[in-house]
Formats: C-alpha cells, sequence, structure tokens
C-alpha cells in the first residue's frame, strides 16, 4: 500500500448496500422534480421543498431537540448513576463500617460480669468440643 | 542556569564525581520545609518568600536536569544510588529518562506557580482582596511546608529507581495532600479529605504486596533486590499468571491514582474540597503519578502481563474519556467540571499507553505534561475567579467577560488548550494518542475521538455560562486581571502555546526512552508493534513495486497489520 494513501476494504455487503441508498436517494430527487417541473405541483414545493431549505435541512433544530430532550436525560441519567451507582457503592461501604462497628462497639461495656459471661461462654464451647471428641 | 551546568562539570571534572542533581531536586524542597517551619512567629511575612524561593530553587534545578539531559540516549541518566538497606537490597536509586524527564520538569515549574498564585484562602479577608498581597497568617507555615514536602514526594516518585523507594514516596505524598486539603479547604474539606485518602491507601495496599511479593518471588531464596532495572530486565523468572497477578496488584492502585473509571469517584471530591493551590497540584502533577506508574511498573515491569491486560485497560480509559466528559457537562460547579474534564483526558492518556506503540506512548507522555499545565492553569482560574466571587456556582456566575476582559482571554486560551485546538498543547498530545491507537485499536479510537467533541461541548458551555450574559450584581464589579496575577498566568499561558506549535524538543526526548520501552514489551511477549514507515523511509506506489515483480504486495498490508493484532488479543 501507498504511504499517506488508504485504501477501506470494505466488505461487498457494505458496498451494495451504500449504492442502494445513493440510488434511491437519486430517484426520490428525479421524482420530486418531475412532480414539480413536469406536472407543475408548485404547491409541493412551497409546502415540503422550501420551508426545508429555509430550515437548513432542520440540522439545528434537530441538534437543539436532541440535547434538550432526550440527549439531556440521558446526560443527566449518567451523572445520576455517577453519583447513586459508583459513588454511592463507595460512600455505602464507608457507611456498612461505620456502623458495623458502631455496632461492634457496644460489646465493649466496660463491666467485667460481660467479659466474664463471655469467657464462660468460650468455655462451655470449648469443653463440649472436647467432650464431643472424647464420646465419639 | 550556565553557571550552575558549569558548576555540574566542574565538579565532575576535578574529584570525578558528579554532582548529585537528583538528589539535590529532591531534597531541596525538603530542606525548605523545614526550614519555613522552624521560621520565627515574629516573622510571618517572610514564610511565603522562603517557600517560593525553595521552590523556584527546584525548579531551577530542574531546569538543570533537562539541560543535563542527553536527548538520544533512551536509558536512566544522571543515576544516583547509594545502598540504603542492605539485605533485602534497597537503595536510593535515583535516574531519570526521557520518560520522566518532562514530568519532573513539569513539577518543577507547577509548584512555584500554585505558590505564587493561590496563596491559603482566607474566609474572613474582604470581597474583593488585593489577591497577590494578602496578609500572612501563622498558619501560612504549616501550608507553604506540607506543599514543598509534597513536591518532594511527587518528585521523588518520578525519579525513583528502586521498588520500594517508589513505593514510600507514593505514599508520602498522600500525607501533605490531605492536610493540604482538610485545613485549608471549603466545606466538605473533611469529608473530601478522607475519602481521598482512605480511597488511595485503599489502592495502595495492592501495591505494596506486589512489591514485596515481586521482589520476594523474583530471588527465588537467593539475595533479595528491589532495584526496578535488575527486576524488569531479568524477565522470565515469574511464572506467567505470578506476573499477571502482580500487575494485577499494582494495576489497582495506579488505577485508582490516574484515576481510571469506575475508581475515580474520590477525585471529584478532593479536586472541588481542596484549596487552589492543592487542585493544581492534585491535577498537575499527582493524576501522574498514577499514569506514570502504568508505564514503569506495568509495561516495563511486567510486559508481558501488560500486553495481556492492554485490552481492558484501553477499555477502562475509552469508558473514562466518554463518562468523565459526559458527567462534566452535567456539573453545577466549575471546579468540578474540571475535575471531571480530568478523569477525560487522563482516559487519553491510558489509551495511548496500552495502545503499546510508540506513538500512543509518546503521546501519553506528551498529554501528562500538556494536561498538568493547561488543567492547573484552569484551577488557577477558577481560583481567581473564587477570590473575586466567593463562589464556584455556575448559578451564581455570569457575565464576567465584561468586567474583567483580561481573565475572560486567558481563560478562553487555556480552555481551548484543554479541549484539544490546534496550535495549543493539548491538540498534539490527543493527535498522537490517537493516531498510535488507531493501529492496534482501531474501534477504540473511534469511540474515544467523541471525547474530543464532548470536551468541547462541556468546557465551551461553561464558558458561555459564566463569562457570557449581562454581569448583574457582584459579578458586574469583579475587578479584572491584576498585573502580578497576569505575571503568574504568563509562564502557563506561554508554555501551551510554545508545546502547540513546537512540540520537537519535547518529543525529542520522549522517543529514544518509549521506543525501548515498547521494544522491551515486544521482547518478552506475543505482542508485535504494526509496522509503519519511518521518516525517510522510500515511498515506492504499488505499481512500480509490482513491475519491480515484488510478490505478494498486498493492498491492505498495513491494514492487515493493525487488524491482526487487534483480533489477537
Amino acid at each position: 500500500m501507498e504511504l499517506g494513501e488508504v485504501h477501506g476494504t470494505q466488505s461487498a455487503g457494505v458496498k451494495w448496500g451504500l449504492a442502494v441508498v445513493a440510488t434511491i436517494g437519486g430517484l426520490l430527487g428525479i421524482a420530486g422534480a418531475f412532480a414539480v417541473y413536469i406536472r407543475k405541483r408548485q404547491d409541493l414545493a412551497a409546502k415540503v421543498e422550501q420551508p426545508v431549505l429555509v430550515k437548513g435541512w432542520f440540522y439545528d433544530s434537530a441538534i437543539t431537540a436532541f440535547m434538550g430532550g432526550p440527549g439531556r436525560k440521558a446526560f443527566d441519567a449518567v451523572a445520576w448513576f455517577d453519583r447513586t451507582v459508583i459513588d454511592g457503592a463507595v460512600n455505602g461501604v464507608a457507611t456498612v463500617v461505620r456502623e458495623g462497628s458502631d455496632k461492634g462497639r457496644l460489646v465493649q461495656t466496660g463491666y467485667v460480669r460481660n467479659y466474664a459471661l463471655g469467657l464462660a461462654a468460650g468455655a462451655v464451647v470449648v469443653a463440649a468440643l472436647l467432650l464431643s471428641k472424647a464420646v465419639y | 542556569m550556565p553557571a550552575l551546568l558549569i558548576a555540574a562539570e566542574g565538579a565532575e571534572a576535578a574529584y570525578g564525581v558528579s554532582f548529585p542533581i537528583l538528589s539535590a531536586v529532591v531534597l531541596t524542597p525538603v530542606v525548605g520545609a523545614i526550614l519555613v517551619t522552624v521560621i520565627s512567629e515574629r516573622r510571618p511575612e517572610i514564610v511565603r518568600q522562603v517557600a517560593v524561593l525553595f521552590a523556584v530553587a527546584t525548579g531551577a534545578l530542574t531546569i538543570g536536569v533537562l539541560a543535563l539531559f542527553k536527548t538520544a540516549e533512551a536509558g536512566y541518566q544522571l543515576v544516583d544510588q547509594t545502598t540504603w538497606i542492605k539485605d533485602p537490597h534497597i537503595s536510593w536509586a535515583l535516574g531519570v529518562d526521557g520518560i520522566a524527564l518532562w514530568l519532573v520538569v513539569l513539577t518543577g515549574i507547577l509548584f512555584p506557580i500554585a505558590m505564587l498564585g493561590a496563596p491559603p484562602h482566607r474566609p474572613d479577608s474582604s470581597p474583593h482582596p488585593p489577591h497577590l498581597s494578602s496578609p500572612a497568617s501563622q498558619d501560612d507555615k504549616a501550608f507553604y511546608a506540607w506543599l514543598l514536602v509534597l513536591e518532594a514526594g511527587c518528585l521523588g516518585t518520578f525519579l525513583a529507581m528502586d521498588l520500594f523507594l517508589f513505593f514510600v514516596f507514593f505514599e508520602i505524598v498522600l500525607v501533605p495532600m490531605y492536610f493540604l486539603i482538610s485545613g485549608w479547604g471549603y466545606d466538605q474539606r473533611k469529608y473530601a479529605a478522607t475519602k481521598f485518602f482512605l480511597y488511595t491507601m485503599f489502592g495502595s495496599a495492592f501495591m505494596l504486596v506486589g512489591t514485596i511479593a515481586t521482589a520476594y518471588l523474583h530471588a527465588k531464596g537467593g539475595p533479595v533486590t528491589f532495584d526496578l532495572q535488575t527486576l524488569a530486565e531479568d524477565q522470565g523468572v515469574l511464572a506467567l499468571s505470578t506476573s499477571r497477578w502482580l500487575f494485577l496488584s499494582f494495576a489497582i492502585a495506579l488505577a485508582v491514582k490516574v484515576p481510571l473509571f469506575p475508581l475515580h469517584t474520590w477525585l471529584p471530591d478532593a479536586h472541588t474540597q481542596a484549596p487552589t493551590a492543592g487542585s493544581v497540584i492534585l491535577a498537575g502533577v499527582m493524576l501522574k503519578l498514577g499514569t506514570y506508574g502504568f508505564l514503569r511498573f506495568g509495561l516495563y515491569l511486567f510486559p508481558e502481563a501488560a500486553a495481556w491486560a492492554a485490552p481492558g485497560m484501553v477499555t477502562l480509559g475509552v469508558i473514562g474519556i466518554v463518562y468523565g466528559a459526559i458527567c462534566a457537562a452535567m456539573q453545577h460547579d466549575l471546579k468540578r467540571i474540571i475535575a471531571y474534564s480530568s478523569v477525560a483526558h487522563l482516559g487519553f492518556i491510558a489509551l495511548g499507553t496500552f495502545s503499546l506503540t510508540t506513538q500512543g506512548l509518546q503521546g501519553g507522555v506528551f498529554q501528562m505534561v500538556a494536561h498538568g499545565i493547561t488543567t492547573g492553569a484552569l484551577f488557577l482560574l477558577c481560583g481567581l475567579i473564587y477570590e473575586r466571587r466567593h463562589t464556584y456556582k455556575l448559578a451564581d456566575l455570569s457575565g464576567l467577560q465584561k468586567p474583567a476582559p483580561k481573565l475572560a482571554a486567558v481563560f478562553t486560551l487555556v480552555m481551548l488548550a484543554s479541549i484539544g485546538v490546534p496550535g495549543l498543547n493539548g491538540f498534539v498530545g490527543e493527535f498522537v494518542i490517537l493516531q498510535g491507537s488507531f493501529l492496534t485499536r482501531r474501534w477504540w479510537t473511534v469511540v474515544a475521538v467523541t471525547g474530543v467533541i464532548l470536551a468541547a461541548v462541556y468546557l465551551l458551555w461553561a464558558y458561555q455560562r459564566v463569562f457570557h450574559g449581562e454581569p448583574e450584581g457582584d459579578n458586574a464589579k469583579v475587578i479584572d486581571l491584576t498585573f502580578t496575577e497576569a505575571l503568574v498566568m504568563a509562564p502557563l499561558v506561554g508554555i501551551i502555546v510554545f508545546m502547540g506549535v513546537y512540540p520537537k524538543p519535547i518529543f525529542d526526548r520522549i522517543e529514544p526512552a518509549v521506543t525501548k520501552l515498547v521494544a522491551h514489551v515486544e521482547d518478552n511477549s506475543d505482542y508485535r508493534e504494526p509496522k509503519v514507515a519511518t521518516e525517510g523511509e522510500e515511498i515506492v506506489p504499488r505499481s512500480e513495486r509490482r513491475a519491480a515483480g515484488e510478490r505478494g504486495s498486498d493492498p491492505a498490508s498495513g491494514l492487515g497489520a493493525g487488524a491482526e493484532s487487534e483480533g489477537g488479543h
């Protein structure tokens, strides 16, 4: 391949597809011209052709309509997703840790009797394990 | 500067030892930080002078590094190595190559500018303070000392040639930034500072494990070393799956720092809540610790794993480009817009880096520097607007162009650079990145290009809302850019234009190191860079080649090479 030159190698399907689109476009143009100039349908030109061309194929207004409506909504949805889901997950982890440790702190009562109860419960479990091993 | 060079060369000639300029670069801000903290409480007015003096001295030293740097050499230069711990072998090893060089210079330039352009904000100051001459307070000592420590940490990270040393510097950086945000930030500073610190620490935990595991697994029971070059050049010691896991452990830490989607949410909060100088450094320098790390500890240390992970990393980068830009467009706060724009811009750098092509990497390194300058300048300008209006809310700002035309002009230029308009630095970086990534990742590149358009959408829209329209109330009374403020902005504007018009000196120094790195990846993995003609290669038309009897001159050979590697991953 020559440098500086890029030969797109489209598949036959793409080529034919584009050819069909172009041909249909051409035929529609011919049909429109036939209607306006041969059949003398000037009203058609006034109703369809002129407004479209005056508005520049509705190009600008289509973009405005999209960005003002669905485009903006989609962008807002992404920003919402970032705030709520992505950042929410981060803050969620922080909340779980904070509340978990808040609950965990309750175990530390400072009363000897509570700790003794814990120790006793542990001793019972150990004894039970030893007993079960001895029995079976 | 010539005096410094002569002194350095003189020392080398006289004593046979070279002046350890890289250690001087890292340690000068540390000395400055210590001096600033011991300044007498009766002399608060000299705090800023001393701090700026040391930052300028460090900047001058980085320019000295640039002057001593040998353009055509690919490896580490000006190496300064002293054993720190014998066993395991950890050394104070600093070196600079084409990848680190410009980041070091960027750091050297940006710190004094941040200090001069953005003194700590004081809420009790008058509504229209003479910005650069506001009275000093005791608090300033800590502010400037932390900034200098931060500078030392950033420079050390870029220069470290030892895994352990890198990790130490990479972590040290968090501490001053935490205090800068929590001490001098805005309303939600505590939340933002804690989030920033914990989030980055979470990532770094993986990297600590990765660092230790890499060194010890590599040793195979022999002497353990953390020396980056030894570990990176001696590939094939670690099993394939091991090195991939190790790569991932580094990648998590670095991805948080960059930040890559979806690990980016600490960034908008930290950038928005940080004082202006903090935002400038965060966006300008600290984000690059991550992208720089990917080049060093991704591509260099684990080349095979980097090639293996490239499709995933490129995808995250491209998601970041589009996603960051869309989020930026929907923000209601000027600082948050620029914060999210960083997510998008850093996505470009990730795309370039993991395209694994020479151009992609070159563009990535260039873009790191370009983004540092432009985003740093944008945050400085935001700070100037805040000093005048005490708000970042877009709803409260309008029509500033009328009372402050010079401010608007500078903002326009910097904004256009950020969008990537030809002639300014943002364009060069993005163009070279896209050129490189197109060779290996065509469809990703196509999607990434939309990021350029979206950048224009959110920045022009922001500009329109802040600067256009009829100013009312306080907006009409905004004072224009003062002479001192213009002096602070001037170097940044100059660099933006210079990098955009004549990027050659920058690329000349990046290229050898990047070429070597890509060759290193090729040597140690199945990846092969698609061949493109280099300068001076003769271009022969296909018809003539056919006539000369050349066989197999497939018309799509160039494209095929790209497509092959695209499908290969």
